[in-house]
């Protein structure tokens, strides 16, 4: 297992006559033994960083390091990394034993070794009984399976895991998730994963790299990326609902420094007025998460008034989707309550869950 | 859609089948009862559908001529050959254009190998066979045919096989490559047999087209290498034409392809329908 460092990497495509900048100056180290996500919209550059650190793609600048030592000039075979592919990949003239069996192979395991431990593994996976079978003859679930355990086979630098629970559905993919975290903590493996799927991302990591555009936005712990989030954009991407975002001015309304969208004046905390006031600019976009829309007032707490327009009941939780005058915002509620559309509610915040961003670079002011 | 009109369909359809084979199948019953009458019969103006004789020494007939049997063999020679060839060359460079479009060339080169295979042969049967001429001293040999027929197979070849490998997901050789295999291995133990059908179709197009070509064969050999098509109007005389003879040994001429194709298929349908990769 290793230290995988990527230092000032960028990635330029040369189209027909046009260039296409896929990652931009990108900063991540990922620790040995930690599980890293990488997330992001389509075409944020994260699968091209996977390629990139598998070595499938040249980075035009910029250093790869695997504990220490720069990669950047090996071919894939030389960096020992396993890599499990959104599609599978699957051999397909071959069975699931000859799959798992193949990096092995590679690696002059003489046959009855590479068959003790491809049945081993097997056993970790519970694809012990479709050994045997084609890829062709099996369901999404067993070919990711069996992907996964032709990576799992060797022990690599790195374990990168592109978008393996894409084409996987519901139950399975809580089942896969768990099996995921159960592997990483009995391996003590350096596994890079990349998702679109922030839930995915959440679920499984130590920590979370958000790309967008091509560019590293924000690292960190979950807890980090939910409550500090760097910009607007990770303040949206993660957590779910996403957040409600107004534009608001920072004003003083008898006495009170308040930030002011249209009907709604939302109250800062002293600190983040004290860093407002020291602003040019009085133009902000203002975040609350609609997990810290309350429907019952806790100390400390601040109300105000809106109409429900649409009830989604989600079984444990219900999403509120309300109005006040022309905004538009959502709140979790307990399913508990007796929630109808058009009725007036009432709704509560603590000031320090409001977080307020520069309206014109999205960066986190408070 | 109720039963009555399904039958209704289906009966029609039958019908039309059933004029459809009688179309296409005439001719060659007409070539079978043909190459088993004598030759008063078949010149005859009148024509019969049923031979009143049956001649079974036409058979034996059309090998009295020696090269007429080494004519079978030369074709074979010179078609199998040049299907290797065309199978190498357009599996090699097919790759290359399908994996490595920037590096070769890509759509532009892909479709002018295509064009070579445009132009009416006819156009350039002179000059190449000046060319060759020149370049060989004689053009009557087995390896002439091979090289030329080249120029109409290569392109099919190259074409095609780009296609199949193009289908071929790049995952699987990244995979591949990931695993910690060399290019080469990869190459020849996954994407090879992936397109393994698609060069039994190759081989199969490829083949047909060199067993049956006249133009240049007639053309170019005829003295120590003879085709069959060469062969077959060698049974015209200055005051008749032997038909029952021309179509026996046509009948004799289609044997090797309809072998090859009962053969080959087998391997083209199987594994046609991949399922590697979800999409």
């Amino acid at each position: 297992m290793a230290e995988v460092r990527l230092s000032e990497v960028n990635k330029v495509y040369e189209g027909r006559g046009q260039q296409v900048h896929a990652v931009r100056d990108l900063d991540l180290v990922v620790e040995d033994g930690e599980f890293v996500s990488i997330v992001g919209p389509s075409g944020c550059g994260k699968s091209t960083t996977l390629r990139m650190i598998v070595g499938l793609e040249q980075a035009t600048s910029g250093q790869i390091l695997f504990d220490g030592d720069m990669v950047n000039d090996l071919d894939p075979q030389e960096r020992n990394v396993a890599m499990a592919f959104e599609n599978y990949a699957l051999y397909p003239n071959f069975s699931a034993e000859e799959n798992i069996g193949f990096p092995l192979e590679a690696r002059g395991i003489p046959k009855q070794e590479r068959r003790r431990r491809v049945h081993e593994l097997a056993e970790l996976l519970q694809i012990g009984n479709i050994l045997h079978q084609h890829p062709n003859t099996l369901s999404g679930g067993q070919k990711q399976r069996v992907s996964l355990a032709r990576a799992l086979i060797r022990e690599p630098a790195a374990f990168i895991l592109d978008e393996v629970l894409g084409h996987v559905d519901g139950h399975l993919r809580f089942q896969m998730l768990f099996d995921l975290k159960r592997l990483h903590q009995s391996l003590d493996s350096t596994m890079i994963f990349v998702t679109h799927d922030q839930m995915e991302a959440i679920a499984l990591s130590d920590r979370i790299a958000v790309l967008h555009q091509g560019r590293l936005v924000q690292s960190g712990t979950r807890d980090e990326l939910y409550d500090t989030p760097a910009t607007r954009f990770v303040a949206d991407f993660i957590g779910e609902p996403p957040t409600n975002f107004f534009d608001a001015r920072f004003v003083e309304e008898g006495g009170e420094e308040t930030l002011r969208a249209d009907d709604l004046a939302l109250r800062p905390t002293a600190e983040t007025a004290a860093r407002l006031r020291s602003r040019d600019d009085r133009r902000y976009v203002v975040g609350i998460r609609p997990q810290n829309l309350l429907c019952t007032p806790r100390a400390g707490t601040i109300s105000f008034d809106a109409t429900i327009d649409i009830h989604e009941y989600l079984g444990e939780r219900s999403i509120l989707t309300l109005r006040r005058g022309g905004l538009s915002f959502q709140a979790l509620a307990s399913a508990e309550g007796s929630w109808a559309a058009d009725e007036p509610i009432t709704l509560h915040y603590r000031p320090e869950d409001i977080m307020v961003f520069d309206a014109e670079s999205e960066a986190l002011i408070a | 859609m109720s039963v009555k009109h399904y039958k209704l369909v289906r009966l029609l359809l039958l019908i039309f089948l059933g004029v459809w084979l009688v179309l296409i199948m005439f001719p060659f019953y007409f070539q079978i009862i043909t190459s088993l009458k004598d030759v008063a019969e078949v010149n005859r103006i009148e024509p019969t559908f049923w031979p009143e004789v049956f001649v079974l020494e036409n058979y034996s007939a059309i090998w009295n001529e020696p090269g007429n049997f080494k004519s079978l063999v030369d074709s074979f020679i010179i078609a199998t050959c040049n299907t290797i060839l065309s199978l190498f060359f357009g599996t090699l460079a097919g790759y290359a254009l399908a994996r490595f479009p920037r590096q070769s060339g890509g759509e532009n080169v892909a479709m002018w190998i295509l064009s070579n295979r445009m132009f009416p042969p006819v156009a350039v049967l002179l000059p190449m066979f000046f060319l060759f001429e020149e370049l060989f001293g004689t053009t009557d040999t087995h390896m002439a045919l091979i090289i030329l027929y080249l120029v109409f197979n290569m392109p099919l070849a190259v074409w095609l096989m780009m296609v199949f490998f193009r289908d071929v997901p790049r995952e699987l050789e990244e995979a591949a490559y990931v695993d910690g295999h060399k290019p080469f291995k990869v190459f020849f133990t996954i994407t090879l047999p992936l397109v393994g059908p698609g060069m039994v179709a190759v081989a199969m197009l490829c083949w047909i087209f060199s067993w049956n070509e006249y133009l240049f064969a007639n053309m170019f050999i005829g003295t120590d290498v003879k085709t069959f098509p060469v062969v077959i109007p060698s049974f015209t005389s200055g005051s008749q034409t032997l038909w029952n003879l021309v179509m026996a040994f046509s009948l004799v001429a289609m044997i090797p392809p309809v072998v090859l194709f009962i053969i080959l298929r087998r391997y083209m349908v199987r594994g046609l329908s991949l399922g590697v990769v979800k999409g």
